[in-house]
């Protein structure tokens, strides 16, 4: 496994954010899915090595992120978008890989300029790779991030929420990227559920900073079986429901009797196991 | 005297004293408490001055204008043995320079920089590679213009090369300066505490008392008595101020490291013993 979490602590005052989180992830796309504030990101944050849980245990790629030697070396085999890219606004696009090409110890300048181009290609940049990051619409940054993230072609990736704010193009384009190794372990965050069916080989759904569910999209959709229905008004057992393009009311919760039940998606899946909480504003 | 190659090749080969260095490096703890990696951090300073050279070449174009316009030696009036004099207002402007750059949250708290293997000691040590290749190029500089001229009537009165290092140390002093001052103040403090502050130290030192004037980053070479026409060598050890300053240099990096370092128990023993001789340096520098 590149990716071992036991009983995963965390706190922020009196915010639990991690609550005893255990977890594996191997090889593949693994997508994260959870309501906001459900400790996604904080779990995220402590795989990149840049925040230290209270207590349990985690190895990354067979290291231990609380030794610094480790950590150094776990640094040099990842790759990390986190949800706020934080790029400096004066650097245009090719400043800014090639400053992050540094500190990934690229220290060969012919070599670090091949890479360079290699990642900005990659998130279809390169006619922007002189433009400077403070113009750049906020679709361009996260593929900016995601740039920079690729650089050295890492055993592990961690994306936080990589896919926000990419035209349906460029989505599309990034499922292509982040799917083309099967033995590279890419361990994403998201909202986008449909990314999650289309991508991910695995998919965990993280509540209250627990796993609710971890197997394959099909698992957790088919997990969702009998709880979804459609019918032309709503249901008094419906715990969520919303009309259609078609004009029914599609439903998730306990059925009535007699009601057309219908095929549940990854989407309905979701929200039968995280309930109305996924409709919440953040509450961290 | 020249050494014979075969003994130099004696003493490396079968000796080893790279190795000695090395072992008794990492007896005393210090591998582990500089943790710069040179190699990214040189490949890091000159991502940065290529930076600073392309955005910030109002910067450069002001670096230029002070250099054409500093006095220079030897010149043809005893002024110009005061030319060191000049690298104060560097002193305050690199400071300035160096605070600009690497201030605005630069890789303090930007998680995707965090996350990256070359730890803050090194990005610290590219600042340090900078700011010491310039003060390197100045001297070199210096040394050009010291020798390199026709010696003037009142040679014996010029600084030797160890004497004109207090140009240079100024140079990597301002810009340490300023590299703290970013780290450790909000950005709109920052840089009136260090020009302020910087003014002040050499009023202070320089105004009122002459017998700490050695004390102040910049001390002029020569100065004149009240009859004009008798020039004199400030009193003091300029050789002994230099090595102040370089020791007020040295305690800089550790400061900056230090802001870095999960490790500081070794760092705050290394700093103990720069602290010891810099204030030995600074007391043997007074008449």
């Amino acid at each position: 496994m590149t990716v071992q979490v036991r009983e995963l602590r965390k706190r922020f005052g009196r915010t639990t954010a991690l609550d005893g989180l255990t977890l594996d992830v191997g090889p593949g796309v693994t997508g994260l899915l959870g309501p906001n504030g459900a400790g996604k990101t904080t779990l995220l944050r402590v795989l990149a090595t840049v925040l230290a849980p209270d207590s349990g245990s985690v190895r990354v790629l067979g290291r231990d992120p609380g030794d610094p030697k480790e950590r150094t070396e776990i640094r040099r085999r990842l790759g990390y978008l986190p949800q706020e890219v934080g790029a400096y606004n004066g650097f245009s696009v090719r400043e800014f890989v090639d400053y992050v090409a540094v500190l990934k110890e690229h220290t060969d300048r012919k070599a670090r300029r091949a890479e360079v181009d290699r990642v900005i290609e990659l998130v279809d940049l390169t006619g922007q790779a002189y433009t400077r990051i403070k113009t750049l619409s906020g679709g361009m940054r996260r593929r900016l991030g995601l740039a920079t993230a690729y650089l050295g072609d890492p055993e592990l990736l961690v994306l936080d929420e990589p896919a926000v704010g990419l035209d349906p193009h460029q989505r599309l384009r990034f499922r292509e990227v982040v799917s083309a190794d099967p033995r590279r372990t890419v361990l994403l965050s998201t909202h986008q559920t449909e990314d999650v069916a289309a991508l991910c080989r695995e998919v965990v759904v993280v509540n209250e900073g627990r796993v609710l569910f971890r197997g394959s999209p099909a698992e957790l959709a088919a997990s969702a079986r009998g709880r979804v229905w459609r019918n032309d008004v709503r249901d008094p057992g419906a715990d969520l429901a919303w009309v259609a393009g078609d004009g029914s009311t599609r439903q998730i919760g306990d059925p009535p009797a007699g009601v057309e039940l219908v095929e549940p998606t990854v989407e309905d899946a979701y929200l039968v196991l995280v309930g109305a909480k996924a409709l919440e504003p953040a509450a961290v | 005297m020249e050494i014979p190659v075969f003994v130099l090749g004696v003493f490396f080969e079968k000796l080893r004293p790279d190795l000695w260095v090395r072992r008794w490096w990492a007896r005393l703890g210090l591998r582990p408490l500089l943790g710069v990696r040179l190699p990214v951090a040189v490949a890091l300073a000159g991502v940065e001055a290529r930076r600073l050279a392309v955005r910030a070449s109002s910067l450069l174009v002001l670096y230029v204008v002070w250099r054409m316009l500093s006095s220079s030696f030897p010149a043809t009036t005893y002024d110009g043995v005061n030319g060191l004099v000049g690298f104060y207002l560097a002193f305050l402007g690199i400071a300035v320079m160096a605070l600009l750059a690497s201030i605005g949250g630069r890789d303090r708290g930007v998680e995707l920089v965090e996350a990256l293997p070359a730890a803050g000691r090194t990005r610290a040590g590219s600042w340090f590679v900078l700011l010491g290749g310039l003060a390197l190029v100045e001297y070199l500089l210096l040394l050009v213009r010291r020798y390199g001229a026709e010696l003037p009537a009142y040679e014996d009165l010029l600084p030797n090369p160890w004497e004109l290092v207090q140009g240079p140390a100024m140079l990597l002093g301002g810009g340490l300066l300023g590299l703290l001052a970013a780290r450790r103040l909000p950005a709109w403090v920052a840089a009136p505490v260090c020009v302020i502050g910087s003014i002040a130290w050499v009023g202070v030192l320089s105004g009122t008392f002459d017998r700490t004037t050695m004390l102040a980053p910049v001390v002029e070479w020569i100065r004149y008595d009240d009859d004009p026409s008798i020039v004199v060598l400030e009193p003091g050890s300029f050789a002994w101020h230099n090595a102040y300053l370089l020791g007020l240099c040295a305690l800089g990096m550790v400061a900056v490291l230090l802001l870095e370092s999960t490790r500081r128990r070794a760092l705050l023993g290394l700093g103990a013993v720069v602290t010891a001789g810099t204030a030995v340096a600074g007391a043997l520098a007074l008449p």
